[in-house]
């Protein structure tokens, strides 16, 4: 059973909402045109291919000329028979498209008819008309007070500056307002210090940063190509363009231009090609067996989409397969459009892990190059620490293998340097041999010690692969062997001051041979000398004597053949060679300290694990492995980064597509407008250019209005039209169409300026009001179209991440650069990537640590065949399509977001920690400004009450189960079992989760 | 937008309003139903819920469900031109010089009392015979893997739209208030691991609300996105923190008089609910040693597709509206031999256990299941004879049971080579108008308002219910 009394109410929304948009006179673009577009154009529209009995109903002539309407007579009208009568074979519609006419709408077509059935031109399409004088704030206020005086409605009184300056930074910034940005607030009695504050948080980076968001959904920016492997892609410098051109209030018209021909301005800067990287955001596939054709088709179909709806408010889409049924756009007209974008070089088949041509090398024009190779440096480190654990690559099998390992090598000796021995960075000791190939068996070498006064100590290590003896001065005194436990020898008494010669005889048995020494002179005045093995060092074939060489002489000595240098520890970086203990080795390696280990023997390491491993865990090493690639190919690029754009070679010709088929061309057309509009001038090219120049033309209808409205949109929450990406015959019809004209003309005409724009928006009492629902307001105007009250929004997806991690004051404000890796559950991916297969990038998530962990979420690192939990879960689009407008929903996952998932509880523990960090003293106060940070108000005393009861509660049942404090603590980020602690992180984490706190209002 | 808004907001705002007029604390478990249009259904359904066992990848409908006896003598000649016409063939195989026909690697025969074909290779789901409805003329435009994984669950080849199971759980609501009505599990089986990648777009909403999107349910730790509570907050903390959260929030809507105040606290009372509701249907603890003889030793093992296949069966029990299973590795285009099998043992098994589970339980009959994948194979070999098949949509086969579907029963012909439909051809539209029709809905006939159109399950194209296969 449903539930009956939900079901009366919405029939109560229904009728309260239409009455309240029902005017005593009826207008055609209000009223009738949403009824025919509905249940008629569909047949007797502008298409004519499906138009049935020839008849037309989109115009007045069409209409009249079949009788189907006769003016003034509806008795005499066809179409008031066609829709009343019982004859089913006559009825409109007919019955089988399921579409039934009210008894409401076809009273309201018969008073029309009745009036003279007038027809309009789509609203949208005509010219805004112009507009009235007088500063905008007040126009809002005076069309806004027209509406609601028409509906006997009172707008609300003004919000206090609590709430006024939440809701503003709210807006904004995307972030709560500081206690001492309230407090100041508060305190500033000057007329001007709302306006004052609004001038300083729109200049703020975070405003632009608030900006930039929206349009990445606009421009469906993404980390990674979208089909299919849906790899990586790099496309963040193109981001940073984007919050940069709100830093610099870039007028909108230059903004569109150009992202959307950057490339053809003249003398085009790198900055402005980089900017059609708007383009460029389609996702794109190389998977196999693709016909690429068909998917360079499918490309470009995204980017007009894109542009039509972004810019234009159209949905041009239908229009790719057949004429459109409800605007005046034909396939022809779809198809001129898509000529604009058709001459691109780019190609249907992606590149794979990354960029597809064309793609320019730039620099961010907002990044600290500083910024991002500290970043970039910091993950590579993460992903090569995860890589060089291989305790994490198969937890089960590491502990057991490494025991074996060590089982099977001898004990460990003792042959670390004694204390005093140091092995300074820059000192390179390099293996010897004769030959490159090392494969002679017996050989001498030497070098010559210059001893001075005030010898202290002197100490050889030294090793040989297979063995040597050392020798001073003739005498011999060590010997090495293995060759992978170097020998510590101190050969202080045997040397004397001035010249001494010190060497080895070194002999191989087969294989690669090598050998390597360090000797350290230290001296009674601090001073060192380091004599190490180097193209200095010499060499001979010793003679047939075994037993004692002849390290002296000139005959016979020759330069060395340098084999490699080694490593942090010594002697690392020596290959692994035939014929050696590799377990040895390896036993060796895994007694070092994980941290010292060089580049190779974490390869030789993992490399021995790896081969009885599970494949999976082969699969997650070689994944990392990937990963690590991309990143230090970043961090090569790092001054100047890839970023894919938009080119126009024009060679390509273009063809109507038969029901927007790849591989079936018609007609070939020429790029252009929409026949409905003006046309583009004749004596320039019909490139983007002129697209661009177009749409931002004071002719143009659409541009500026789309624009204000999606501006409007993000300050009351829904658009003046509240279909923001229809301005069409289906879309929805303006709730203030005078003042949509007048914001959108006055924009155009104030140099399409957006923080002014918003500044005036902001500035109304519209904006200032009240947004408390009186009852009756509710049944009036329940979605609050008409703004007799300020809007109530939840925050969009990022921003009520955000707000927790500035709330709990974790935020990490670093504006711009690569993307990053917040924490999320594992596995998500690989559940559904190409993980293993191939070395794709981007198939496994490595969350990251430390501070770019709290960075803002629009740098969150976007995969869109799954995307960030948390955040879809809050209703974010997955960025696969142009996302003009998100829905809002409330459900019971977003409540296990903000309890459970390990963020929020960190920020819950941040939270508890601020209270006690920040020199409030008692509990009252502490609560207090942990409630005031996350709401910008003081609690109020039965709030507090509720506060503090639970604090008391949790405390007593902490101090009670240690265990659970401990736990909790950990969870959250901090230490111990303090039942404060735990118990303020209770309350931390229930202010976070207040409907308040996450709703701007 | 009015009506699709009002409607969306049925579920969500239309709650709070109720209760925010009647300023009373939300009452809970009072309906059973909650969301859902009140428009539907159309029509007397024969089906209640849903279970689709979607084999992605692409089965070979030659080697498990179309019968041609003519291919013995054919295998190994070169496909007739005549028979492959102007077909797009993926860029995997279109190089080649040769199409050599390919016949079954494995016997198939006629199956129980009706005779409905299934492989060797499928021992179990021969078993269950007498239930299936064999479905061998779908088709599909899609010649790849993301174009048609994403038409036969959204509707459209290009990305963007709902899936099947987010339109069924914004038109008929959840059964369970302490469910999600809509919930996906994903497997991956031992034929080609990894499979081909997967998306969170083929349980997404697209442009309908969020809120009826597939919520993952997990193999392993969570089997919900952060269900869990974190350590040292135990069930009775989390009532009383909640309590504090509900008191708190009523407070302001008392001041505010905001209904979604009022919503918001009903969902953190779901919420909680689910916290116990999720983990039941994961704790197997109840099941008697005859489930695992019946799906399987697998089935107690988080993640595996006979695990999965199980919880379809507790999910169903607890009345979700759609469950999908997703079990990856059924692209083979080498290796058919050994990779096939392995497919087929991974989910034979439980698949035909599910059915007849259902069916012992009394719940065949209003619960639709489904079996098939985005598309089939091709009947010439891709390289030498036996190593592997390429991408084939033009015919391809499915089954279904229970649900007021027909058992026992097949529906539509190929030709000799299983290539092209000779007889009653099912558009994977069709296919989907078919699964809405069983649920009651008209597909045609459900509607959500997006950029201006009348946007639909199954799009513009007309669609046909195959009636003849519903009982």
């Amino acid at each position: 059973m449903r539930c009956a009394g939900h079901l009366k109410l919405y029939n109560l929304c229904l009728l309260v909402l239409s009455s309240s948009a029902l005017a005593d006179q009826l207008e055609f673009n209000r009223d009738i045109r949403p009824i025919l577009s509905e249940n008629c154009f569909h047949c007797h529209g502008p298409d004519k291919e499906t138009r049935e009995a020839k008849l037309r109903l989109d115009t007045r002539e069409g209409a009249l000329k079949m009788d189907a309407i006769v003016p003034g007579k509806p008795d005499d009208s066809e179409v008031m028979y066609r829709i009343t009568t019982d004859d089913e074979d006559d009825l409109m519609p007919p019955p089988g498209h399921h579409l039934e006419l009210s008894k409401k709408n076809i009273a309201t077509l018969e008073q029309w008819i009745k009036e003279g059935a007038e027809y309009q031109q789509h609203w949208s399409f005509e010219q805004p008309k112009v507009s009235e004088n007088g500063k905008l704030s007040e126009i809002i206020d005076t069309e806004i007070q027209k509406h609601l005086k028409n509906e006997g409605l009172k707008p609300s009184p003004v919000a206090n500056r609590e709430s006024i300056i939440r809701r503003l930074s709210l807006d904004l910034r995307g972030l709560p307002p500081t206690l001492a940005e309230i407090d100041a607030f508060i305190a500033d009695r000057s007329p001007y210090a709302y306006e004052k504050l609004v001038d300083r948080l729109l200049a703020t980076p975070q405003t632009a940063e608030r900006l930039a968001l929206d349009w990445l959904d606009v421009a469906r920016f993404s980390d990674t190509n979208g089909y299919s492997i849906d790899d990586h892609r790099d496309m963040w410098v193109w981001r940073d363009w984007v919050i940069h051109a709100f830093i610099k209030n870039k007028p909108y018209d230059v903004f569109l231009t150009e992202q959307l021909a950057g490339d053809l301005i003249p003398n085009a800067t790198p900055e402005q090609m980089m900017a059609t990287g708007f383009l460029r955001n389609s996702m794109n596939t190389h998977e196999g067996g693709t016909i690429a054709e068909e998917y360079r088709v499918a490309y470009i179909a995204d980017k007009i989409d894109t542009v039509s709806s972004t810019f234009m408010g159209l949905t041009m889409k239908c229009a790719q397969c057949h004429n459109h049924k409800y605007d005046p756009i034909s396939q022809k007209d779809y198809y001129r459009f898509y000529a604009f974008f058709n001459s691109a070089t780019e190609h249907g088949k992606g590149a794979t892990n990354g960029n597809t041509a064309p793609f320019i090398k730039v620099k961010s024009p907002l990044h600290k190059i500083s910024d991002a190779h500290k970043a970039l440096t910091e993950r590579a480190e993460r992903i090569r620490e995860l890589r060089n654990n291989l305790k994490n690559i198969d937890p089960e099998k590491f502990a057991s293998w490494k025991a074996g390992i060590l089982a099977k090598a001898e004990p460990a000796r003792k042959e670390q340097p004694q204390s005093g021995f140091r092995f300074p960075e820059k000192k390179k000791a390099e293996w010897l041999w004769s030959e490159k190939s090392g494969a002679t068996e017996r050989i001498l070498i030497r070098t010559t010690a210059n001893v001075s006064k005030g010898l202290m100590a002197a100490h050889v290590f030294f090793t040989c692969d297979n063995s040597a003896d050392f020798y001073v001065n003739g005498n011999k005194l060590a010997y090495v062997d293995p060759w992978m436990e170097p020998k510590t020898v101190n050969i202080t008494a045997h040397l004397k001051e001035g010249k001494n010669i010190i060497g080895a005889d070194a002999l191989n048995a087969g294989g690669v041979a090598g050998f390597i020494a360090w000797v350290q002179l230290d001296y009674q005045d601090g001073k060192t000398d380091y004599l190490v093995t180097g193209p200095d060092w010499q060499w001979k074939v010793p003679g047939s004597e075994k037993l004692a060489p002849q390290f002296s002489g000139k005959a016979g000595w020759k330069a060395p053949v340098s084999l490699g240098k080694h490593g942090v520890a010594p002697w690392g970086q020596l290959k692994a060679r035939k014929g050696v203990p590799a377990d040895r080795r390896l036993a060796t390696i895994l007694r070092n300290d994980p941290k010292s280990r060089t580049q190779e023997e974490n390869k030789l390491l993992s490399e021995a694990f790896l081969k009885n491993s599970s494949p999976l865990a082969k699969r997650f090493h070689k994944s990392l492995g990937v990963e690590l690639g991309v990143i230090e190919k970043q961090l090569k690029d790092i001054g100047k980064t890839t970023v894919m754009v938009m080119d126009s070679p024009g060679k390509r010709k273009t063809h109507i597509l038969m029901r927007g088929e790849y591989n079936k061309p018609g007609e070939e057309v020429t790029a252009g407008v929409p026949d409905l509009f003006t046309q583009l001038p004749d004596d320039q090219p019909a490139d983007r250019l002129a697209l661009a120049r177009w749409l931002t033309s004071p002719e143009n209808p659409l541009t500026a209005r789309v624009a204000v409205n999606r501006y409007w949109q993000l300050i009351f929450g829904t658009g003046l039209v509240r279909t923001s990406e229809d301005f069409g015959s289906q879309g929805e019809w303006p709730s203030h169409q005078a003042l949509l004209d007048t914001l959108a003309v006055r924009f155009r005409e104030n140099g399409w300026d957006v923080r002014a724009l918003l500044k005036e928006m902001v500035l109304s009492n519209t904006y200032r009001q009240r947004s408390d629902i009186p009852l009756q307001a509710l049944e009036a105007d329940p979605q609050n179209r008409l703004l007799a009250r300020a809007p109530r929004t939840r925050l969009p997806a990022e921003l009520v991440r955000d707000n927790a991690l500035a709330i709990s004051g974790q935020l990490n404000y670093q504006i711009g650069g690569p993307s990053v890796f917040p924490e999320q559950p594992d596995g998500l991916w690989r559940q559904v990537s190409h993980f293993g297969y191939g070395t794709f990038t981007a198939q496994a998530y490595y969350s990251d640590t430390g501070g770019q962990n709290t960075r803002r979420s629009m740098y969150t690192f976007w995969k869109r065949t799954s995307p960030p939990p948390s955040l879809s879960i809050f209703d974010a689009p997955t960025r696969e399509t142009c996302t003009v407008r998100r829905l809002q929903t409330n459900t019971p996952l977003q409540a296990l977001v903000l309890l459970n998932d390990p963020q929020y509880v960190k920020a819950a523990g941040a939270l508890a920690r601020r209270m006690v960090d920040e020199g409030e003293k008692s509990v009252k106060d502490r609560l207090s400004k942990a409630f005031r940070l996350a709401t910008a108000r003081l609690p109020k005393s039965d709030e507090l009450e509720v506060l503090t009861a639970a604090y008391e509660r949790e405390k007593a049942r902490f101090t009670s189960d240690t265990a659970a404090a401990r736990a909790l603590l950990l969870e959250s980020g901090n230490t111990g079992d303090d039942p404060e602690l735990a118990a303020l992180t209770m309350i931390a984490s229930t202010i976070l989760n207040l409907n308040e706190t996450i709703t701007k209002q | 937008m009015a009506r699709a808004t009002i409607s969306r907001r049925g579920f969500l705002g239309g709650t709070a309003g109720t209760l925010a007029f009647m300023g009373a604390p939300p009452i809970l478990g009072a309906e059973k139903q909650s969301g859902g249009l009140p428009s539907l259904p159309h029509h007397k359904p024969t089906a209640k819920r849903v279970i689709y066992l979607f084999q992605s990848g692409g089965p070979s409908h030659i080697d498990l469900f179309d019968y041609k006896p003519a291919l013995e003598k054919l295998h190994g000649t070169n496909l007739p031109d005549s028979v492959r016409g102007d077909q797009r063939v993926t860029g995997m195989t279109a190089g080649q010089k040769q199409f050599l026909v390919n016949k079954s690697v494995s016997p198939i025969k006629p199956r129980g009392q009706s005779g409905v074909t299934i492989s060797d290779l499928l021992p179990h789901t021969c078993g269950i015979a007498d239930d299936l409805c064999l479905i061998k003329s779908v088709h599909t435009e899609a010649i790849n893997h993301d174009p048609g994984i994403t038409f036969i669950n959204t509707g459209s080849q290009i990305p963007g739209l709902p899936s099947l199971g987010a339109w069924c759980n914004y038109g008929l609501g959840s059964n369970n208030q302490d469910m999600p009505g809509y919930i996906v599990m994903l497997s991956q089986g031992n034929g080609k691991n990894p499979g081909q990648p997967i998306f969170s777009r083929l349980w997404g909403s697209g442009f309908i609300p969020s809120s009826h999107q597939g919520v993952q349910l997990r193999g392993g730790g969570a089997p919900i996105l952060y269900l869990d509570d974190p350590k040292g907050i135990d069930r009775k903390s989390r009532r009383d923190m909640l309590d504090d959260i509900a008191r708190l929030n009523a407070m302001r809507l008392d001041q505010s008089g905001d209904p979604e105040i009022a919503t918001r606290n009903f969902q953190y009372d779901m919420a909680y609910r689910m916290q116990a509701s999720a983990p039941e249907i994961t704790d197997l603890s109840d099941e008697p040693e005859s489930t695992f003889e019946l799906y399987g030793e697998d089935a107690r093992t988080p993640g595996t597709y006979a695990y999965n296949c199980l919880l379809a069966r507790r999910m169903a029990e607890r009345d979700v509206r759609f469950i999908q299973l997703f079990h990856r590795g059924w692209d083979q285009h080498n290796s058919l031999v050994p990779h096939l099998t392995a497919q087929c043992k991974d989910t034979d098994q439980a698949s035909a256990a599910l059915v007849t589970d259902l069916k012992i339980r009394g719940m065949l009959d209003d619960t639709l299941v489904i079996w098939g994948g985005e598309f089939g194979r091709s009947i010439y070999s891709q390289g030498k004879i036996n190593s592997g098949r390429d991408h084939h949509g033009r015919c391809f086969s499915m089954w279904m049971a229970g649900g007021g579907v027909k058992g026992g029963v097949m529906y539509g012909e190929t030709d000799d080579f299983c290539y092209n439909i000779v007889k009653d051809p099912v558009h994977i539209r069709d296919l989907n108008a078919t699964v809405l029709h069983c649920l009651g809905i008209n597909d045609k006939r459900f509607t959500f308002k997006f950029q201006g159109l009348n946007q639909t399950p199954t799009g513009v194209e007309p669609t046909k219910v195959v009636k003849e296969i519903i009982g």
